[in-house]
């Protein structure tokens, strides 16, 4: 899909397929931000991640390296001191 | 000037010595929200007789009798949050949230809930069902969002700490822009619960205060634990080549340089190049997943009942959101998992890694484009490429003040550290202002001296 003709045609088909009602202003502002955010969208979906294995039950407080069995961030803070 | 002038922790101290009545600061407190907040917009609501009542029955923690602001993001007992707009996605009500319950015990006294982005969907501030909030060192520029009225309030010295929220540097933008210290702390650390999107992974609860200090005794009550202070010596500080220096007002990365090299020589470290993999992508990947979060709310039906009390962009960017396709934000995941990686292996070189907090100072609440190398840009655009790692991966970061820009508006230095070591974070912080004489820290603008 490439530029505002492309969104356009892009909008309006995926407005109608999820039922979404968008007046003429509404869809001058998807237009703008679409311009701004589709490179980098396109960019993510173009990007090699293949290799990149998920991380299994992800605990966002820790390193991905972490032991889950490994103390806690209090002792994280210790250890920094 | 007077104790309500002062930093959070010499309130607390006064109060606890008996050298200060908290029923004189607090009544300080409101005649002050009274007396600026029409300029500033800054807090949204007071509720004195509530506020006095907290105050009755406040435990002797280590804020007792301190007046503070949170931001409209949690429940309160006598109020449910608003998130700055006319309509909620999904129902809220009073109550005990997370960061209320912190603040309670630790004594703290809620003088005011504080004004936000729309939704939290900004990182400016100038879009609020209650008008926008406005920046203290020039009331025609935003003051950061989505924590808006946090950082306004606390520069503005209505307050002498705020709470706030960061999801992708919400905390950390309004820091900079008004020349205070915010602290988004590790995932999960502070209080959350009661928050409205109860499954994220990448909102927290943190500080806004004038300084580190004061930060360390905000964030200890929403841990929920003492943050002891610590001597940061020979600290490794990570320089990440590329956008994050480059693509900067020119007087942002100097500011930024210097501060980093203060930083250096006072701590006796060093700085080392550290290299990110999929920094490229962390703009979209945070935002992604942030508002995927969202998304269990986001049923068509209920978009297309919003009224127009509810803004036209906000309204826009939900029907977008909805458009995105479904393997962005899978590969966002995985990003995700890129650089949670890479930083694991970055904080085995180095302890900290710094960059700007933001890229230019304030932008104009009327038009919040920033002008950087890469051309003029939205705000909005902008600033996540600096912010959002943090809580993409579930760090730490750090927004502290480093001098003044264009329009004498204040500068950001960010500094990331590895999960659990917000105590760095602090360390690293108050090193810096004692290396460049608390200048910044003290800096205060016109208007918190009137």
């Amino acid at each position: 899909m490439q530029g505002k003709d492309g969104f356009d045609r892009f909008a309006a088909g995926g407005l109608e397929l999820l039922g979404l009602e968008a007046d003429e202003a509404e869809r001058a502002v998807m237009g703008a931000v679409d311009a701004i955010y589709r490179p980098h969208v396109e960019a993510l979906l173009e990007a090699d991640l293949d290799d990149i294995v998920p991380e299994p039950r992800i605990d966002l407080s820790k390193s991905p390296e972490a032991d889950p069995a490994a103390p806690g961030r209090e002792a994280e803070d210790a250890a920094g001191q | 000037m007077t104790l309500l002038d002062r930093p959070l922790r010499e309130q607390a101290a006064a109060i606890a010595a008996g050298d200060a009545d908290p029923v004189e600061l607090l009544d300080e407190a409101l005649a002050r929200i009274e007396a600026r907040n029409p300029e500033l917009n800054a807090i949204v609501d007071t509720f004195p007789d509530e506020s006095r009542r907290m105050f009755a029955e406040a435990p002797a923690g280590p804020l007792h009798g301190v007046p503070v602001a949170i931001k409209d993001e949690w429940p309160l007992p006598w109020r449910a949050e608003r998130l700055g707009a006319a309509e909620l996605l999904s129902p809220t009500n009073p109550g005990e949230s997370g960061p209320y319950r912190a603040l309670r015990d630790a004594g703290a006294v809620i003088v005011g809930v504080a004004n936000m982005h729309e939704y939290g969907a900004g990182s400016t501030g100038h879009v609020s069902v209650y008008g926008p909030a406005r920046n203290p060192w020039d009331t025609s520029r935003c003051p950061g969002g989505s924590s808006s009225g946090s950082g306004a309030a606390v520069a503005a010295r209505l307050v002498g700490g705020a709470v706030g929220a960061d999801g992708v540097g919400s905390i950390r933008y309004p820091a900079a822009y008004c020349g205070i210290t915010g602290l988004k702390p590790t995932f999960g650390r502070s209080a959350m619960e009661g928050h409205h999107v109860r499954d994220t992974t990448t909102i927290v609860s943190g500080p806004l205060c004038a300084d580190a200090a004061d930060c360390r005794l905000l964030a200890g009550a929403l841990f929920g634990e003492e943050l002891s202070r610590g001597e940061p010596r020979g600290l490794r500080i990570g320089l990440v080549p590329g956008v994050p220096w480059d693509d900067c007002q020119p007087e942002v990365r100097r500011a930024c340089e210097a501060a980093v090299e203060e930083l250096r020589k006072a701590t006796g470290g060093e700085t080392t190049d550290v290299e990110i993999g999929g920094l490229e992508h962390v703009l979209m990947a945070s935002i992604l997943i942030g508002q995927t979060e969202e998304l269990p709310a986001l049923s068509p039906a209920r978009v297309n009942a919003l009224g127009d009390d509810v803004s036209l962009i906000a309204r826009a960017l939900m029907k977008y959101r909805l458009l995105v396709p479904a393997a962005a934000t899978t590969r966002a995941a995985r990003v995700r998992n890129l650089v949670r990686r890479s930083l694991a292996a970055a904080f085995e070189r180095v302890d900290v890694i710094a960059w700007p907090t933001v890229p230019a100072v304030a932008p104009p609440l009327d038009n919040p484009m920033v002008e950087l190398p890469s051309g003029a840009h939205p705000a909005d655009f902008a600033n996540p490429r600096f912010g959002g790692l943090a809580n993409l991966a579930g760090v730490p970061a750090i927004s502290v003040p480093v001098g003044l820009g264009e329009g004498r508006m204040p500068i950001g230095l960010q500094l990331h550290a590895a999960w659990g070591r917000d105590k760095l974070l602090l360390d690293a912080a108050e090193a810096l202002e004692r290396a460049t004489g608390r200048r910044h820290v003290e800096a205060t603008p016109a208007l918190a001296t009137t």
